[in-house]
C-alpha cells in the first residue's frame, strides 16, 4: 500500500516538474518571439521611412509615428536623421527615454540594437529596439521603437496562474485518489488481513461480509469457503481423533483387563491349588504349612498389585508442603537398601546438593516416586550395577541450563525462576529406541511379572506437581532419568 | 490517513507553495530578452568637427534611387576637397530657395527651369553642367503609343494627357510654351483630363499602360533599349535646351567654390574617375554660365 502512495506522490511531482519545465520553455520562446516580432516591426518601419527621411518629410514620418503609437504595446516611437536629430516622435517620447540607454546604433557594425530596461517614467518594462536606416551601408537615420513588455508579462502571469492551478489540481487529484484507494482497496484488504489473522490463530468461525460483486467479493467468498472447509476438516479430525482415542482406550482397557486377569489368574490358581491341597488329606503336615504360606504370599502379592492399581487409577491431588527432597531420597534409598540386603547387587551412589531449596511437594507421592525410580533402575540391572542419584539446583531460567556430569547448580541466592533437578542414572540394559516413547504408558513393561505401572505412576506424580521428566538411554550402557521441579511451582 | 500520510501532504503543500512563489516572482521580473546584438556608442560628433558641404537635390519619385545615384559623387567630392560632403533632399524648389537663403545647402542640382526660377530670388551661380554622351543639351518630347491613332498634337485634343511636374523644363515648360505659341491659350482645357505624374519614369509608364493617351517628358529618360519605349512613338520634339546645372550659393567662399568646380571638371577625364562618370551616366562635366539659360527665360515668357 505504501507503494501506491509513493507512486501517487511520484506522479504529482512529475506533473509539477513537467508543468514547470513547460512553463519556462514556453516563456523563453514567447519572449524570443515577442522580441523577433518587435524587431521585424521596427525594421519594416525603418524600411518605409527611408524615403521620407531623405526628403525631410516630417509630415509623413509623423503619420507613421501616430499610426504606430495606436498599437497597444508600443510605448514610444522616435525617428531621427543621420545626426540623431529627431524628425518625428510621439508626444513626450524624448522625455520618457532615460539617458543611459540613448545609444547610437552603428549601422556599419550591427543591424540593430536591443535594450531591455525598466522605464521609471512610464513605470513599465520596455524593450527598446533601434534600427539604422541604411542606403548602401551609409546611415541616413535611425528608427527607434519602445515596446511595452507589460502585455507579455500579463500573458506570462496568466500562464503562471495556469501552472499553479495545474499543480494544485494534480495535488488534489492525488489526495482524492489516495483517499479513494484507502476506502476501496486498502480498507477491505486490511479487513481481510485481520480476519485471516484470527483464522490463523485458530478461530475458524470467522466470516467476512463483502457486499460487492467485484474481486473483493469473490475473494471474500473464497475465503469463507476456505474457512468453512477448514472448520469441517477440524470437526472431522476431532471425531477421528476421538474415535482413535476411544479405540486406544478400549484397547488399553482390554489390555489392562487382560493383564489384570493374567496377574490375578496365576495367584488365584496357586491359591486355589493350595486350598485344594489343604482340603485334602495330606501325609506330611509341613506340606500344609508350606502351602498355607503360599496362599499368604500370593494374597500379599495380590494386595500389592491391587494397591498399585488403585494408586494408578485414582491419583490423589497433591497435598503440598515444604519438603526437603534430599531427605526423602535418602530415606527411600535406605529403605530399599534395608530390604533383602542379600539380594542387593546394585550400588547406590548419592550426590545430593545440600543447598537446594525446599520444594512444595506431596510427601507421600514423592516417596512413592523415589521408590519407583529406584526399583525401576534396579530391575534394569539384574546382574548388578551402579545407580547414581543426584540432585542440584539452577537459579536461572531454563532447565537446560544445567551443566553435564559435574553439573552443580550455581550457588547464589534463590530466585523465582529456578529449577531443582534430580537425576537417576543407571548402568543397566538400557531402553531400546522403539520403546522409549512408551515407557511411561500404563501397563507397559518388558519384565515378565511387572505391572507396568511403575514409571507410569512416576509420570502421573510428576504431572501432578507440574514438573518435567526427560529420558536418555543407550542399550547396553544404561539410562538416565532427569526430573525437574520448579522452585516457584510453574515449570517452563 | 496516518501520520506518514499527513507528513507527505505537508511536504507537498510546502513544495507547491515554494514553486508558486518562485513562479510569481519570476513572472513579475523584467523579462530579459537577450538579443541585444547591437553594439552601440555614445553620441558622437562627426570625427572631423568640420562643417560639411551640403549638396541639395530635388528628388522626383524614388529618393533612394537618387541617393544611390549621387552618393558616389558626394564621396568623391569629400575625398577631393578633404571635407565632409552630405546630400540633402528637398521636396520642391521653394524649399531649395529657403535652404539656400539659410545656407543650409551650398551646392544644388536643379533642372534648367528651376534654376531660372531660383535665380530670380537668390544669388546662386551655376558651376558646372552634365555632359551626356556627345551633348549637354536635351529636348522635350510628346509621346504616345505606337498603336494609337494619334500622330500629332491635334489628335490629342480632348484626350487624356500627362505632364510631369510644373517645375519641369521638359515635362511642362517647353510643351506648354509650344502650345501657347500655337495659339492654345489654356493647354489644360485643350485635353479632356490632365494629370501630373511627378516624374518622367511614371510618365513613361502612364502612357505605356494607356492610363493616359499622351505624355510630355524629357529625352534624358528616353532610352531605346527600354522595351516600353519600343511600343511608343514621339509625335513632337522641342528645340534643344541645356541640362540643369550644379549651382553654388552666392555666399559660398570663392576659393571653396573654385575647388569644387575643379573637382567636378575632373570627372570623366581621368582613369580613376571613369567608374564615377559611368555610374552617373555622363561623359563628364563642363563649365556653365548664367547666359546659357537665357533660352529658358525666353520660353518662360510664353508660359507665364
Amino acid at each position: 500500500m505504501r507503494f501506491i502512495y509513493a507512486f501517487i506522490f511520484v506522479i504529482i511531482i512529475t506533473i509539477t516538474i513537467l508543468s514547470l519545465t513547460n512553463y519556462f520553455r514556453w516563456k523563453h520562446n514567447y519572449l524570443r518571439q515577442a522580441c523577433d516580432e518587435g524587431l521585424i516591426l521596427t525594421q519594416t518601419l525603418a524600411q518605409g521611412s527611408i524615403d521620407p527621411i531623405i526628403r525631410n518629410d516630417f509630415y509623413t514620418l509623423e503619420e507613421y509615428v501616430n499610426n504606430l503609437i495606436k498599437k497597444k504595446n508600443i510605448a514610444y516611437v522616435v525617428i531621427m536623421d543621420r545626426h540623431d536629430r529627431v524628425l518625428a516622435h510621439n508626444s513626450g517620447a524624448m522625455g520618457n527615454i532615460p539617458r543611459e540607454i540613448n545609444k547610437r546604433v552603428r549601422g556599419d557594425i550591427t543591424p540593430y540594437l536591443v535594450q531591455t530596461y525598466y522605464n521609471a517614467v512610464l513605470k513599465i518594462d520596455v524593450n527598446d529596439i533601434s534600427v539604422p536606416v541604411l542606403i548602401d551601408s551609409k546611415k541616413w537615420g535611425t528608427v527607434r521603437v519602445g515596446f511595452s513588455l507589460e502585455y507579455i508579462k500579463e500573458e506570462i502571469a496568466k500562464n503562471v496562474f495556469v501552472v499553479i492551478v495545474t499543480g494544485l489540481i494534480s495535488m488534489l487529484l492525488g489526495i482524492a485518489m489516495a483517499l479513494i484507494l484507502t476506502r476501496f482497496v486498502t480498507g477491505p484488504i486490511e479487513k481481510f488481513a485481520k480476519s485471516m489473522k484470527t483464522v490463523a490463530a485458530g478461530d475458524l468461525e470467522q466470516e467476512i461480509r463483502m457486499d460487492t460483486t467485484d474481486e473483493f467479493g469473490v475473494l471474500a467468498m473464497s475465503f469463507n469457503q476456505m474457512a468453512r472447509s477448514l472448520r469441517e476438516s477440524k470437526e472431522e479430525l476431532k471425531k477421528t481423533y476421538q474415535r482413535l482415542v476411544h479405540k486406544e482406550r478400549m484397547a488399553a482397557l482390554g489390555e489392562l483387563t487382560a493383564r489384570i486377569a493374567h496377574e490375578i489368574k496365576n495367584p488365584l490358581g496357586i491359591i486355589k491349588g493350595s486350598a485344594q491341597i489343604l482340603v485334602e488329606e495330606v501325609e506330611k503336615p509341613e506340606i500344609k504349612t508350606e502351602v498355607a504360606g503360599y496362599i499368604i504370599e500370593e494374597v500379599n502379592c495380590l494386595n500389592i498389585k491391587i494397591h498399585d492399581l488403585l494408586n494408578h487409577a485414582k491419583p490423589k491431588p497433591p497435598n503440598l508442603e515444604e519438603v526437603d527432597l534430599n531427605e526423602i531420597l535418602e530415606n527411600r534409598i535406605q529403605f530399599w537398601e534395608s530390604q533383602r540386603p542379600e539380594e542387593r547387587n546394585v550400588i547406590i551412589i548419592r550426590k545430593l546438593n545440600r543447598e537446594i531449596p525446599f520444594l512444595q511437594l506431596d510427601k507421600e507421592q514423592i516417596r512413592q516416586l523415589a521408590l519407583n525410580m529406584i526399583i525401576n533402575a534396579c530391575e534394569a540391572m539384574p546382574n548388578g550395577g551402579e545407580l547414581r542419584i543426584m540432585t542440584d539446583w539452577n537459579s536461572r531460567g531454563d532447565r537446560h541450563d544445567f551443566e553435564e556430569e559435574k553439573g552443580r547448580g550455581e550457588s547464589s541466592r534463590p530466585q523465582n525462576n529456578g529449577y531443582v533437578r534430580v537425576e537417576f542414572k543407571d548402568t543397566g540394559i538400557g531402553i531400546p529406541k522403539k520403546d522409549i516413547q512408551k515407557i511411561f504408558d500404563p501397563f507397559f513393561t518388558t519384565k515378565e511379572n511387572g505391572t507396568g505401572l511403575g514409571l507410569s505412576t512416576v509420570y502421573r506424580i510428576i504431572e501432578n506437581h507440574r514438573g518435567k521428566i526427560e529420558v536418555e538411554s543407550k542399550e547396553g550402557e544404561g539410562s538416565r532419568f532427569s526430573i525437574f521441579f520448579s522452585v516457584n511451582g510453574v515449570t517452563g | 490517513m496516518g501520520k506518514k500520510g499527513k507528513l507527505v501532504l505537508v511536504i507537498l503543500a510546502v513544495a507547491v507553495a515554494v514553486a508558486a512563489a518562485y513562479l510569481y516572482r519570476d513572472s513579475r521580473k523584467a523579462p530579459v530578452i537577450s538579443r541585444s546584438d547591437g553594439e552601440a556608442e555614445k553620441d558622437q560628433m562627426d570625427k572631423s568637427g568640420q562643417r560639411p558641404i551640403y549638396i541639395g537635390f530635388i528628388p522626383q519619385g524614388n529618393a533612394v534611387f537618387m541617393v544611390k545615384k549621387w552618393q558616389p559623387l558626394a564621396d568623391y567630392l569629400a575625398k577631393e576637397l578633404d571635407m565632409p560632403v552630405e546630400m540633402v533632399f528637398r521636396k520642391s524648389y521653394r524649399e531649395i530657395i529657403t535652404a539656400l537663403s539659410n545656407a543650409e545647402i551650398d551646392v544644388c542640382l536643379t533642372g534648367s527651369f528651376v534654376y531660372v526660377q531660383t535665380r530670380e530670388e537668390t544669388n546662386i551661380r551655376p558651376l558646372v553642367r552634365r555632359k551626356k554622351y556627345g551633348s549637354d543639351l536635351y529636348h522635350s518630347i510628346m509621346v504616345v503609343r505606337k498603336d494609337s491613332q494619334i500622330n500629332s498634337l491635334k489628335d490629342l485634343q480632348g484626350k487624356k494627357f500627362a505632364f510631369t511636374d510644373e517645375d519641369s523644363t521638359a515635362g511642362y515648360l517647353l510643351p506648354v510654351a509650344m502650345m501657347r505659341q500655337r495659339g492654345i491659350s489654356d493647354p489644360e482645357r485643350y485635353f479632356s483630363e490632365v494629370i501630373y505624374t511627378g516624374n518622367h519614369d511614371s510618365a513613361l509608364l502612364a502612357v505605356h499602360t494607356c492610363s493616359v493617351d499622351g505624355v510630355a517628358l524629357s529625352t534624358t529618360r528616353w532610352r531605346p533599349e527600354n522595351p516600353k519605349v519600343k511600343e511608343l512613338k514621339i509625335i513632337w520634339k522641342s528645340e534643344p535646351v541645356p541640362l540643369g546645372p550644379f549651382s553654388v550659393r552666392g555666399g559660398l567662399d570663392k576659393d571653396l567654390a573654385q575647388r569644387i568646380e575643379e573637382a567636378f571638371l575632373k570627372i570623366g577625364k581621368t582613369p580613376e574617375t571613369r567608374d564615377l562618370s559611368d555610374h552617373i551616366q555622363i561623359e563628364g562635366f563642363e563649365e556653365a554660365s548664367d547666359s546659357d539659360y537665357d533660352i529658358i527665360r525666353r520660353v518662360e515668357k510664353w508660359v507665364f
